[in-house]
């Protein structure tokens, strides 16, 4: 074997010899000379250390090293190792990514190909954990937890007590589940409330599974996600309750029962009463609640947290009280009927609430600035977002050619590409090719949900295309949202904002009460913006 | 503090280690009740650098592996002390308890 000449050699007792290498600029370019000759051999205790002394810079040149190790080819375990960590965001990963495969690698041992399950778990635990610190929402979690379990169990209880007879269905066993969770948190002890918040979350998800066994159908698909949404909120958020949150939890519980009884179904059938009363409650009980938040920034205290809080429990609530504009007989055509329903109010809802957390998360990453700003601000790079355009274009357009391209759907392919072109920049094709994919998977379970749930013979492929548009809000929010980002091209921004308006402000009048809200949040954000704007231009003509 | 915590604390009182030292170190000094799993150790090295307890000593590649060491600082010394010294005082006097009530 030959030994390499590359700084200055150290014995290193542990190791056998190690190339010690002063610089870590210098490292860069050598290592994988180092690399290439040290093949460790079968049997033989000698590996090849290569150090780096300095402290303070990055290591770069460790990086460098491990990314493109020559003659240490990646083993399936270490590719699928950097395939976890991508869990984390990208700054983190530079950061520490190296250091976190090379811990999992010698923990896992030397026969295993996949990481152990537990290690995975801790990672995408932590790392989720890391990814709501950049907007401060691991904050707002806990202050949110108690009232996300006070909406499952009221929901639940009351979908139990009046829609049950009515229209059986497997939602029961969820209902059951929620309200011993609500037990657990009055009147047992910490570890085993937090146990059967998880038990209810997995009862929900049952209760879907359950259905295709037995006779009595499924609760709405919405009401199964918020039930779960809230209780993600309300496990993630869980801290050892106070005897007074004891209590206010289940009077909390109670209101939202007995003012769900209160509100008058609007109209009949089966959505109209379960989603309309819930819906209403939920969107009273969030609202009043941000209410008491922007009451506290008015008094000259930090809202931030509450503020973060309540829009957290928006997102689930927002999946509950879409006002169905066909049953309302709103003056609407079948295209703006088919475009706004359920799925579209889902939608919006979630995409305005994203973007209402990003805004106010930004203040965060704001404070903590610093060199890391330009990192986090890489998920909103040019190229990305004409990757986004161009992806979701492609991915609808391809969904299109397999069932209709009425106008409409002309147009949303257009108005995509045209976003995409307007962010002048070459489109990042890992971004493209992952939106296409995930836009086109997107549209098709649009499609076999709106068909009654069947994969094969859609009536009305037209209505199907027209209704599965509504996902291209998706896009046009990121590009939005990215768009009032300081130093950004407002022009793609304009156009997303204009898209999303026209296909949603024809059916304003069936927005639920969230939606209003969220919107007229998202207007006095913005005025807000303008005013700052203005008055940071009025100061420097003042200067100067 | 809360053990895992104070465990980390400890195993690099005795000399920088890097990751995967920590974990086993920590796992022998509990006598194998705790084990650290990657993302909450990495996770407790970021809330300790942050506090300014620990600090990065050196970095070397092993066999295409970033070992980077870790060691405590002036701070993180004093901290730890700190710590024993409560958890000391702590266990002498359940200990002078017990003693009493063993010896009526």
């Amino acid at each position: 074997m030959t030994k390499p000449v590359v700084g200055d050699a150290m014995t290193n007792p542990a190791t056998g010899h190690a190339i010690t290498k002063p610089m870590a600029g210098d490292a860069m370019t050598k290592p994988a000379t180092g690399h290439a000759i040290t093949k460790p051999m079968a049997g033989d205790a000698m590996s090849h250390t290569i150090t780096s002394q300095s402290t303070k810079t990055k290591p770069a040149a460790a990086r460098a090293m491990t990314q493109k190790p020559v003659g240490h080819a990646a083993t399936p375990l270490e590719r699928r190792c950097r395939l976890l960590l991508h869990a984390y965001p990208a700054d983190y990963r530079a950061h520490r990514g190296d250091e976190i495969v090379a811990t999992l690698l010698d923990s896992a041992g030397p026969h295993r190909t996949v990481p152990p399950l537990g290690d995975v778990l801790d990672v995408l635990g932590h790392a989720l954990r890391r990814r709501m610190a950049a907007f401060d929402l691991h904050l707002g979690v806990p202050l949110a937890a108690p009232w996300a379990l006070a909406l499952a169990a009221g929901l639940s209880a009351f979908a139990w007590w009046r829609i049950e007879p009515v229209i059986p269905t497997t939602g029961p066993l969820a209902y059951a589940a929620w309200l011993s969770a609500l037990a657990g948190w009055v009147l047992l002890r910490p570890g085993a409330a937090r146990a059967l918040i998880g038990v209810a979350i997995a009862a929900t998800l049952a209760t879907a599974l359950l259905a295709v066994f037995v006779p009595p159908e499924r609760p709405p698909v919405w009401v199964i996600m918020s039930l779960t949404g809230l209780g993600c909120i309300a496990l993630a958020g869980y801290r050892p309750p106070t005897l007074e949150s004891r209590f206010n939890v289940l009077a909390a519980t109670v209101a939202v029962i007995v003012a769900c009884g209160v509100v008058s179904p609007p109209a009949p059938g089966y959505y109209q009463p379960v989603l309309a009363r819930i819906g209403a409650v939920v969107a009273a009980g969030v609202l009043a609640t941000a209410v008491v938040a922007l009451h506290r920034r008015r008094s000259g205290q930090s809202a931030r947290l509450p503020i973060m809080a309540r829009l957290l429990l928006a997102l689930p609530a927002t999946w509950l009280g879409p006002i169905d504009a066909i049953a309302w007989h709103l003056p609407l055509d079948d295209l703006t009927a088919a475009r706004f329903g359920r799925l579209a109010h889902v939608v919006l809802a979630t995409c305005l609430v994203l973007c209402v957390i990003g805004w106010f998360g930004q203040g965060g990453r704001a404070r903590r600035a610093g060199g890391r700003e330009e990192h986090s601000r890489a998920p909103f790079s040019k190229e990305r977002l004409a990757g986004v355009g161009v992806g979701s274009a492609a991915g609808y357009a391809a969904f299109a050619s397999f069932n209709a391209w009425p106008p409409h759907t002309i147009a949303a392919v257009c108005v995509l590409l045209l976003m995409a072109a307007l962010v002048r920049a070459r489109p990042c094709m890992p971004v493209a090719v992952l939106w296409a994919c995930g836009t086109a998977v997107g549209c098709w379970a649009v499609g076999v949900y709106s068909n009654n749930w069947s994969t094969v013979g859609w009536d009305s492929p037209t209505k199907t295309v027209v209704l599965a548009s509504m996902l291209t809000l998706v896009p046009s929010s990121v590009i939005g949202f990215a768009a009032v980002r300081p130093g950004a091209r407002r022009l793609p921004g304009v156009v997303a904002g204009g898209w999303i308006a026209y296909l949603t402000l024809p059916a304003l009048i069936a927005w639920g009460p969230l939606l209003w809200a969220l919107a007229a949040m998202i207007v006095l954000q913005g005025l807000a913006e303008v005013r700052r704007a203005a008055h940071d231009r009025h100061a420097d003509a003042l200067i100067e | 503090m809360q053990e895992p915590t104070f465990l980390i604390l400890t195993a690099l009182a005795g000399a920088p280690m890097h990751g995967y030292g920590v974990i086993q170190e920590v796992a022998e000094l509990s006598g194998g009740r705790v084990k650290l799993r990657p993302g909450t150790l990495y996770g407790a090295l970021d809330r300790l650098a942050e506090q300014g307890l620990v600090t990065v000593s050196r970095e070397e590649i092993v066999d295409g592996r970033l070992r980077r060491y870790y060691e405590l600082t002036r701070d993180g010394v004093s901290h730890l002390d700190a710590e024993a010294s409560r958890l000391a005082d702590n266990a002498q006097a359940a200990r002078s308890r017990l003693r009493r009530l063993a010896t009526p």
